[in-house]
């Protein structure tokens, strides 16, 4: 375990370390959907034509997911001497791990509830790729950003701007565009009706719990680790799968258990890593920003995954062959260029503030009133010349000064507020 | 328990960047701003006792370039 006071301060700058863990968190999503494509390429190779129930390769890749996941964790809980202090080797990819463990209680009973909701949205998801026109209805799958965007407005003290909410629209209309599939045989409202209620609500839950849970401290200043988080959601999120799969699928198809796990394993460990990197990222990245936000920027993958499947299709051809349409191409064209435009319009906007109170004499304490204000992040009550410090976040500076600053001044008792802009942030 | 305390500095005009350097290197600084207004840099520590902050204030104290401090224990926190 190493709790706040034994780590450094990080080199990187808190912004910046915010957007490699949300991008990150995309790009690793992006290699386990490679991985996908590697096993699927490798399965069509070896039995041609004989095709696939999606629950059995779901059941075996989700078992072997969590199989991988609890040896890596395992190996990442030896400790080794680094900087003076004993460290596990899972150190540099959360500070906050110290071995595999059983966490306490309350972290538990969240992690089962995003696992729960996690196994739901997987199960509504292998039920559609197994179904017609999925790759028509699954790119809807990102309108979960929109359910996170509410589940902010509702949650977060902080109301997204309108920069914030026209950069999310950006990225999620960019998705969409790269996503949508000009040909095929369509979809019907039913299949649509799976992704936008139980598929993206559960998605949206488990998010939801997911920052919850990270957001907890087991001990002061020791936040719940992801890679504990990973391995204990996996299992929840695999015994409901499980229960769905095993009456889902043909009796018969599963007899080919085996044989796709034989023959499958390497590519379904190495989409198991890649998954696990991409969850240790993005609940770190929920621990520094809202919900719909991390979303967005990791739906970078979206965009990434366009050069993924092209290289699939030259690895595995006919089966995995990309043969897109002048119009499709435009559109996907289209759509990275409203991703990337969000992304870099989001980056540009986050304005932190700190703000230093002095109050008249004999007034009270004012901390709940203070930390009632929407947008303050923390507020210290100080000893010696100045009496509060306040961490606000917000979208713009006519924001700070409009909602924020103005509410501050309305406090009975307040004298004088000092506005200080952050310039660079480490944490 | 650990005492969370605010140090506010005031930097010579440009020996900002070198000051951060020398404050990345201290294991219980948690959060290091650098801002605009009446302080240059807002610095974040975690210590055990008060010993252990006398410590450290002499060590940051005597990095060049910074003008002056004003130390601010905190007596309580809320954060969401």
């Amino acid at each position: 375990m190493s709790s706040r006071t034994e780590r450094p301060v990080s080199k990187i700058a808190a912004t910046t370390m915010f957007y490699v863990l949300a991008l990150g968190a995309g790009v690793m999503r992006t290699l386990s959907v490679a991985a996908d494509y590697v096993a699927i390429g490798i399965h069509e190779t070896l039995y041609p034509g004989l095709g696939i129930d999606t629950f059995v390769f779901g059941f075996a890749s989700q078992w072997i997911s969590f199989a991988t996941t609890f040896t890596a964790v395992a190996v990442l809980s030896i400790r080794r001497q680094h900087a003076g202090a004993k460290r596990p080797l899972g150190f540099s990819l959360d500070p906050d791990f110290g071995r595999l463990r059983i966490l306490p209680r309350k972290p538990m009973m969240y992690i089962a509830l995003s696992g729960f909701f996690a196994g739901i949205s997987t199960s509504a998801y292998y039920y559609l790729i197994g179904s017609e026109g999925a790759d028509t209805v699954l790119p809807f799958g990102q309108l979960v950003i929109i359910y996170l965007l509410i589940g902010d407005l509702m949650a977060e003290k902080d109301t997204p701007t309108i920069v914030e909410i026209q950069c999310i629209i950006s990225i999620l209309f960019g998705v969409l565009i790269v996503g949508v599939e000009t040909e095929g045989p369509g979809f019907n409202l039913g299949t649509l009706a799976i992704v936008l209620i139980p598929m993206n609500l559960s998605s949206a839950m488990t998010t939801y719990y997911q920052k919850k849970v990270k957001k907890l401290e087991i001990e002061p200043g020791l936040a719940v680790d992801t890679l504990n988080l990973r391995l204990w959601s996996l299992l929840v999120l695999n015994t409901v799968f499980s229960i769905t799969a095993i009456p889902m699928a043909a009796p018969s198809a599963w007899m080919t258990l085996a044989d796709i796990a034989n023959a499958l394993w390497a590519p379904m460990v190495a989409g198991s890593l890649a998954t696990m990197f991409s969850v240790v990222m993005y609940v770190r990245a929920l621990a520094r920003g809202s919900m719909a936000v991390v979303n967005s920027l990791s739906a970078i993958s979206v965009v990434l995954g366009i050069p993924v499947a092209i290289i699939s299709g030259l690895l595995f051809p006919p089966y995995l062959w990309v043969d897109w349409a002048t119009l499709q191409w435009i559109l996907k064209i289209f759509g990275v260029i409203l991703v990337i435009v969000g992304i870099i319009a989001l980056e540009a906007s986050d304005v932190r503030t700190i703000m230093i109170i002095k109050v008249k004499p004999e007034t009270g304490d004012l901390l709940p009133q203070l930390f009632a204000v929407k947008g303050v992040e923390s507020v210290s009550a100080l000893a010696g010349e100045h009496d509060y410090l306040l961490s606000v976040k917000s979208r713009s500076l006519a924001k700070t000064r409009k909602l924020i600053v103005r509410k501050l001044e309305e406090i009975q008792g307040v004298q004088t507020i000092n506005t200080l802009v952050v310039l660079k942030e480490y944490r | 328990m650990t005492i969370t305390v605010y140090l506010l500095m005031d930097i010579e005009i440009g020996k900002t960047e070198q000051v951060l350097e020398k404050l990345q290197l201290i294991p219980e600084a948690t959060k290091i701003a650098v801002t605009t207004g009446i302080y240059d840099i807002i610095l974040r520590l975690e210590v055990d006792n008060l010993d252990e902050l006398y410590t450290i204030t002499l060590k940051i104290h005597s990095i060049p370039g910074i003008k002056e401090t004003t130390t601010a224990v905190v007596e309580k926190m809320l954060y969401s």
